[in-house]
């Protein structure tokens, strides 16, 4: 068989063996809204471990990450740190989240809210929110589905092709088994990907440099501004230390809202199996180290790919390696995408259900799965759409969805932990943050020492939140001490 | 230690965590040499905050677990 039929056959085998696993694990969930959305909240740790740690890991590490270790420098390494301290948080909030859940029924994010809080408009606007920082982000993962296998199949098979047959595999299995799909894929997918990681981050930089110290020797003394921070900006000029601090900040607590996450804590077995998912997250966070040095091997390689992007694919097709290790790499990569992308795709349609239909309409059980599945092509489709055209800079739009996501933190923290919060108070910070958010990102020439927008909204909704609920009537205290005391 | 001791730790451990990753004191920790295990200091330094997050969560766990199992063993002496 030659090399671009095997590459073939191994990315073909990869994508019917997670379809079979998506396909068989809807069979176990239940036919209800709770079963489609929550797993009938039945996930162990072995599932729950890896739904976490693939969800998070998306494309924009698997690709972006070597792209801005070989671009960006040291830059890079704000990807490296800012996913435990995201993290750590759910030790304490998540079987808080989940205790809640299971008491009210919950199964998103806006629920919790709106229970605590009780505006439909306010679990509206959750979910306007929600859906514009989702669908950059699963841009993001389509189109690198999209690169991955037009760089490996040397454009036989272009972006657009490759795009859709992703994920016209993940809307099949997410489609037919909702979360429980989500959770076993992802477990495959999240195995895979770790291991391809590991093994080309060692093989790389050996085979190309005779090991990972003898690499970085050479890049410090040719490039010895990518190894100090804060590294590189986008044009290659040195980046500010208030644009790095800023991006490690919103990006952890925007990882720490993401209403994906909370999905998911809803799906949780016990709090037991959540606890230890966040203790376990380090050792996942701990792959990207692999990621970035596949990136730095890139930098003093003689030939380049016309966007950094593309690093990762560019040598692996160029450092003659077996078919079969371009083929699982492919995979692996795909794993990363799709283990993102299906899960955002389930959210999106879930939270539009759930926090922007439901409280306007009472549907039953079986019409709120239909419109869920019907929004998970519509969205899909929207994003496909976004992910085909060109020049768009995916890793600005996804820090812009961080801004957009961390303004979630006031509020939910305010749910759960502060007595004296309101409703108009929860309100009102959520539209100021998110408005100074959007200002900021619109004007990027304004903002104080090159700081991320997210921060700048975060600095005028917490005052918001603080001040315009202290103003109004506090809520009565049974109301309020049944999410306080959980 | 009591699980609430280790509770604080863990709190007071990811503050400075973000405080040690961030400006001005990541400045200060700002020459990749000398390489720790091949990689440059500033990256082995985020990974050692990274492992230090592990342990100090699974003490925190485990100090819970425990603390849970003597309190059920007491309320199971007072039924007695």
């Amino acid at each position: 068989m030659d090399r671009p039929t095997l590459v073939g056959v191994i990315i073909f085998a990869y994508l019917a063996v997670t379809l079979g696993i998506g396909l068989a694990a809807g069979r176990r969930a239940t036919r209800s809204v709770q079963g489609f959305v929550a797993g009938d909240r039945g996930f162990g740790l072995v599932v729950m471990y890896f739904i976490t740690g693939a969800t998070v890991f998306s494309a924009f590490a698997f690709l972006g990450g070597p792209g801005w270790a070989y671009s960006r420098g040291a830059a890079a390494f704000y990807i490296l740190t800012y996913g435990v301290l995201g993290m750590a948080p759910w030790y304490a909030m998540g079987p808080r989240a989940a205790a809640l859940g299971r008491r009210h029924g919950f199964v998103t994010q806006a629920q919790l809210l709106r229970g605590r809080f009780p505006s439909r408009w306010l679990s509206l606007l959750m979910a306007v929110l929600t859906v514009a920082a989702f669908v950059p982000y699963v841009t993001i993962q389509m189109r690198g589905a999209g690169i991955v296998i037009e760089a490996v199949t040397d454009g036989a098979i272009p972006l657009w092709a490759g795009a859709a047959i992703a994920y016209g595999i993940v809307m099949l299995y997410v489609l037919s088994s909702g979360v429980a799909a989500v959770g076993w894929t992802n477990t495959f997918q999240g195995i895979f990907m770790v291991g391809i990681a590991w093994a080309l981050g060692i093989y790389l930089p050996h085979a190309l440099y005779g090991g990972v110290g003898p690499m970085f020797e050479r890049i410090l003394a040719e490039r010895p501004e990518l190894l100090t921070l804060p590294g590189l900006d986008g044009s290659g000029e040195p980046w500010s230390w208030g644009g790095y601090s800023t991006a490690i900040l919103v990006s952890a607590i925007g990882l720490s809202m993401w209403p994906h996450l909370f999905m998911k804590a809803f799906a949780a077995r016990d709090d037991a199996t959540m606890r230890r998912t966040v203790i376990l997250f380090p050792t996942f966070q701990l792959f990207l180290i692999p990621v970035f040095l596949i990136g730095f091997a890139g930098v003093l390689f003689p030939e380049s790919p016309g966007q950094a992007d593309f690093i990762l694919p560019f040598l692996i097709l160029r450092s003659d390696l077996p078919a079969l290790v371009v083929g699982l790499f492919c995979a692996g990569a795909l794993s990363a995408s799709m283990s993102t992308g299906d899960a955002l795709l389930h959210g999106a349609a879930s939270v539009t259900v759930e926090d922007g239909v439901h409280p306007f309409l009472k549907l039953s059980d079986a019409a709120q799965r239909a419109l869920m599945r019907v929004l998970v092509v519509v969205v899909g489709a929207v994003a496909y759409l976004f992910a085909l055209a060109e020049g768009i800079s995916l890793v600005d739009i996804l820090l812009a969805s961080y801004g957009i996501i961390c303004q979630f933190m006031p509020a939910l923290v305010a749910a759960m932990y502060w007595r004296r919060a309101t409703t108009a108070g929860v309100t009102a910070g959520l539209l100021a943050g998110a408005a100074v958010s959007v200002f900021f990102f619109l004007s990027p020439e304004l903002k104080p020492f090159d700081m991320h927008e997210g921060i700048l909204g975060l600095v005028v909704h917490i005052p918001v939140l603080l001040g315009v609920s202290l103003a109004g009537r506090a809520q009565p205290d049974e109301h309020v001490d049944d999410y306080i005391r959980v | 230690m009591s699980s609430t001791t280790w509770r604080r730790l863990a709190w007071g451990y990811h503050i400075a965590f973000a405080v040690a990753v961030t400006w001005p004191v990541q400045s200060l920790v700002n020459d990749p040499r000398p390489f720790v295990l091949g990689l440059p200091l500033q990256m082995a330094w985020c990974a050692a905050w990274i492992l230090g997050s592990l342990v100090v969560l699974w003490r925190l766990d485990a100090a819970r677990n425990r603390d849970g199992a003597e309190s059920t063993a007491t309320a199971t002496d007072a039924a007695r």
